[in-house]
């Protein structure tokens, strides 16, 4: 019979995994995988949006620990909320709540998928295991020193609008001078002199002071998406844009044709006909 | 490779002297949120590929963005940077884009042939 191992070794080997993040993790990750395979297997449509639902809860307590408290929310309200409700409403409006009993024409490919999705998740895995040195936080939650990049695309950016760095600069220098004002009140006076004697150095944005812990915040993510010398605020305006397009898109495809509206849509729905027509509106123009 | 910073080489080296699956000050290690973005993707890309209801293939594809979105959050927290957290935030409003498009495409296939069924819709097919 081995012998068995010191009681204090075993304490003392366990002891990593009950730190308080440690168990929240394990709780809520497996709660992730078991209702995201449970989503996939269930036949009913209805219950799989409400078990996405629950997983989305999941990441989102995910979130919260990785200080990403902004986004959890977001998760939660545009997710969890807007987006299946939009998809409960659509399994609903179309009366797919019942599993879906049509013959399966290929039969061979549900194996095939799934041994597909192993291989694929055996590479995704091992990429990961063959990464040794992946970075650790200390005590207090901060990433190493040397991770530490601060992205600085400023001059980038001023080159590809046409901008000299040094107008970048001062425009980032303006920015500053007023959220300083806004938030501690100085003096305007003096805002202006350090605003003037800046010009053409690197003035500290309203995001570089704030601590990485509390990047997730709706204070740092909206220093850092509104922060001129970071390369977010062009990507976020592009954003509204698609959001546009997106409800006009989705309002043209779902609209119900008018009776007379199309002649070409009318004459092949009296043949009992589909034409490309009807799926894609606008094509008999 | 020679190291650029022998200092910070050699401290991260002592930091992860244990196995990097294994817990340190108390702290989740990167590995774990990365090896669960990789299960849940992959369950994503099974559901995608078994699923012929297209609704929840939307739903699969949904989870797969939220693992690599899981994915994205886990580096910025441990590099110290913002950028993952704000590309999260366009891969939301991405996805959500996407939802509205592609159920309101559902809805209008659906009128015209009473049925989603994917292996039925082959009217752009070759």
């Amino acid at each position: 019979m081995p012998p068995l191992p010191d009681p204090e070794s075993i304490r003392l080997a366990i002891l990593p995994f009950l730190a308080p993040q440690v168990l929240l993790f394990l709780t809520f990750g497996l709660g992730a995988l078991a209702t995201a395979v449970t989503m996939v297997l269930y036949p009913n449509p209805v219950r799989s949006a409400l078990f996405l639902v629950l997983n989305l809860f999941c990441v989102a307590v995910l979130y919260l620990l990785l200080n990403a408290y902004f986004l959890a929310v977001v998760q939660v309200i545009v997710y969890a909320g807007a987006i299946m409700v939009l998809f409960l409403f659509v399994i609903m409006l179309l009366n797919l709540g019942t599993p879906d009993r049509s013959k399966d024409v290929l039969r061979w490919q549900q194996p095939v998928a799934v041994v597909g999705g192993l291989v694929f998740a055996l590479v995704l895995g091992l990429s990961v295991f063959s990464t040794r040195t992946l970075p650790v936080l200390d005590e207090n939650g901060l990433a190493p020193e040397r991770q530490k990049r601060t992205f600085n695309a400023a001059p980038q950016a001023a080159s590809m609008l046409g901008m000299s760095p040094a107008g970048v600069g001062s425009a980032a220098g303006r920015d500053t001078e007023t959220d300083t004002d806004g938030s501690a009140g100085g003096s305007p006076v003096g805002n202006g002199v350090s605003a003037a004697e800046g010009e053409n150095e690197q003035v500290p944005t309203l995001a570089s002071k704030i601590p990485v812990t509390e990047h997730g915040t709706v204070r740092g993510i909206g220093a850092n998406l509104y922060d001129p010398t970071q390369p977010w605020l062009f990507p976020f305006e592009a954003t509204s844009i698609l959001l546009l397009v997106a409800v006009i898109g989705s309002v043209v495809l779902a609209k119900r044709r008018m009776p007379g509206e199309s002649l070409a849509g009318s004459r092949t729905a009296e043949a009992g006909l589909a034409t490309p027509d009807e799926i894609v509106p606008g094509g008999e123009a | 490779m020679e190291p650029m910073n022998p200092a910070g080489e050699a401290a991260l080296q002592a930091a992860t002297a244990v196995h990097p699956l294994i817990p340190v000050n108390g702290q989740v290690p990167l590995a774990w949120y990365l090896i669960l973005a990789t299960i849940l993707f992959t369950v994503g890309v099974v559901g995608v590929l078994v699923k012929r209801n297209p609704i929840v293939i939307f739903m699969s594809v949904e989870l797969m963005l939220n693992a690599v979105n899981l994915c994205l959050i886990a580096f910025g927290r441990y590099l110290g940077n913002i950028g993952g957290q704000m590309i999260s935030i366009f891969v939301m409003a991405v996805a959500a884009a996407e939802v509205a498009v592609g159920l309101g495409i559902l809805i209008s296939i659906f009128r015209s042939r009473e049925s989603i069924n994917v292996d039925e819709v082959n009217l752009m097919q070759g």
